[in-house]
């Protein structure tokens, strides 16, 4: 059962500490799956009982997964308050949208990553000017090490596959996904930032995906 | 896929059939990234919604950029988790898109199975009545059941949905040449839009979908076209399109011819591709990604013309 949760203290975005939030201490309490297939079939159940009107399937959907669609929202939005207001509005859409998933459209977590991305990309190119945007704009390669912040936030095989995936695409195959995904820039705004012909971004990003795809041994049909 | 925004979209041109194929696969990545500009994603979802294998990367890719996510994987605030929990308590969840009624469905397939039996493909009757040839495909059995059960039922909707004909048809229907235009670019629905309503049997019909937008239906007969135009339709739902469909006849002979399928959005107009001058109403319903061949269940909006 999960533990009680550890109060915020300093207002919303201060360091929660280890909590209810936390997945690996959810998961672990729960002595349940957390990744893999396995994990799929967790949160087809959880989302599927969710979608009969279960709120506490939900809850422990939302422990489960939180941390990944918070963590993606707040990389793109750069900004707490923005972050947890689209991570909340995200999660109310998922239980209002629960008895539509489909799975021919990929596993529970892909639909909602999906989601919970697009709502952060559309939120911020709807609330920020491109000029604001460009000021912000640093030429990455990785995206910000959350874990050197998170400190009490386990570092897993999974995790460390994946950046060693992201690792093994060409430098501009990662800028584009890098910037695209993790920046929230369009194609057709990185290739200005990056200066290169229109086109020269939308390949780079298939590209980079498809690496990371059959590197990452995901199935694709 | 899908559709798949939040909010409204800026006007778009009227779905082609899509890009060339190779231009398609290439936005994939970019689609999967959400690095798309708002009028190329309607055109992608047209070709989604007729190219299966784009349907099975573009998957693969979302599956790969949820991994991507694990790098920046961050708990929220415990505020969140309270503001969630106590939100849902209020909201209303979606049904899973309308299907078939069983029993219904059931009983009509057995009339129909009979009718096919007895030799004849109630398509081809209806097809006469309208005054054309019958069709010349030969379909496999469950479909000409599924088709036939469509023709069967009185509301003119309660057959099952046959997916195993469905990208041949969706070719089909993206092969077929669009009268009068090219609707892949704006200005040709421009052209459209206009022609249609200078046409002196223009008619304009509105109807409600469930989300509360409206749609938009302008027919004109003497110019066999009809457009139909979305305001800030709510998103079908993940793996759900929706679908236009043409019906001929009336009552228990009332037969529904598939046409384009289109997803949520604002703006949108969709140029109805099959025949208007014979149709006697315009209908929407929500199908699986892809389209069907007959409606899987009652249509969200019916415009009779």
């Amino acid at each position: 059962m999960p533990l009680h949760a550890v109060p915020d203290g300093a207002g919303r975005g201060a360091d929660p500490g280890r909590s209810a939030t936390d997945p690996a201490v959810a998961a672990s309490a729960a002595g349940a799956a957390t990744s893999g297939p396995e994990l799929n079939v967790r949160l087809t159940t959880l989302l599927a009982a969710s979608a009969r009107g279960d709120e506490q399937a939900f809850a422990e959907l939302y422990d489960v997964t939180n941390a990944r669609m918070y963590g993606v929202i707040l990389r793109v939005l750069r900004a707490v308050d923005h972050a947890t207001e689209v991570t909340q509005e995200f999660y109310v859409e998922v239980w209002r949208q629960a008895g539509r998933y489909d799975r021919s459209r990929g596993s529970v977590l892909a639909w909602m990553t999906t989601m919970a991305h697009r709502r952060a990309v559309d939120r911020v190119r709807t609330v920020t000017s491109d000029t604001a945007r460009d000021d912000r704009y640093a030429r990455e390669t990785e995206p910000r090490a959350f874990d050197q912040v998170w400190g009490e936030v386990e570092q897993s095989l999974d995790r460390q596959r994946v950046r060693s995936a992201l690792e093994g695409l060409t430098p501009v195959q990662r800028e584009a996904v890098t910037l695209t995904y993790f920046g929230g820039y369009t194609h057709v705004q990185a290739a200005e930032l990056l200066q290169v012909p229109l086109g020269t971004v939308k390949t780079r990003i298939r590209d980079g995906l498809i690496r990371l795809r059959d590197t990452l041994g995901i199935d694709h049909g | 896929m899908a559709s798949r925004l939040f909010g409204p979209r800026p006007r778009r041109s009227v779905p082609s059939p899509g890009p060339e194929p190779e231009e398609a696969h290439v936005g994939l990545g970019a689609l999967a990234t959400d690095a798309l500009e708002p009028w190329e994603l309607a055109d992608l979802d047209a070709h989604l919604a007729e190219c299966r294998w784009c349907r099975q990367e573009a998957v693969g890719f979302t599956e790969t950029t949820a991994e991507l996510a694990r790098l920046t994987a961050s708990p929220a605030p415990a505020a969140v988790r309270v503001a969630v929990l106590e939100a849902i308590t209020t909201v209303r969840q979606l049904p899973p898109t309308p299907r078939a009624i069983g029993g219904l469905g059931e009983r009509r397939e057995v009339e129909a199975a009979e009718a096919i039996a007895v030799g004849a493909d109630p398509r081809d009757q209806s097809r006469r009545r309208a005054g054309r040839r019958p069709g010349r495909r030969t379909l496999p059995l469950r479909a000409a059941i599924g088709l036939a059960a469509a023709v069967a039922v009185v509301a003119g909707f309660g057959g099952v949905a046959v997916h195993g004909e469905l990208q041949q048809r969706a070719d089909q229907r993206a092969a077929q040449a669009v009268p009068g235009a090219d609707a892949s670019t704006r200005a040709a629905a421009d052209r459209q839009e206009s022609e249609i309503l200078a046409a002196p049997d223009a008619r304009v019909v509105n109807r409600r979908m469930p989300d509360g937008s409206t749609l938009t239906f302008l027919v004109s007969r003497s110019r066999n076209a009809a457009l139909v135009i979305t305001a800030q339709l709510a998103d079908p739902g993940a793996g759900r399109t929706y679908q236009l469909w043409t019906g001929l006849g009336s009552g228990q002979d009332a037969t529904f011819l598939p046409d384009r399928t289109f997803g949520g959005g604002s703006g949108q107009r969709i140029l109805v591709s099959g025949d208007v001058r014979d149709a006697t109403a315009l209908a929407v319903t929500v199908e699986h990604a892809g389209g069907a061949l007959t409606p899987s269940g009652p249509p969200v909006a019916v415009a009779p013309i």
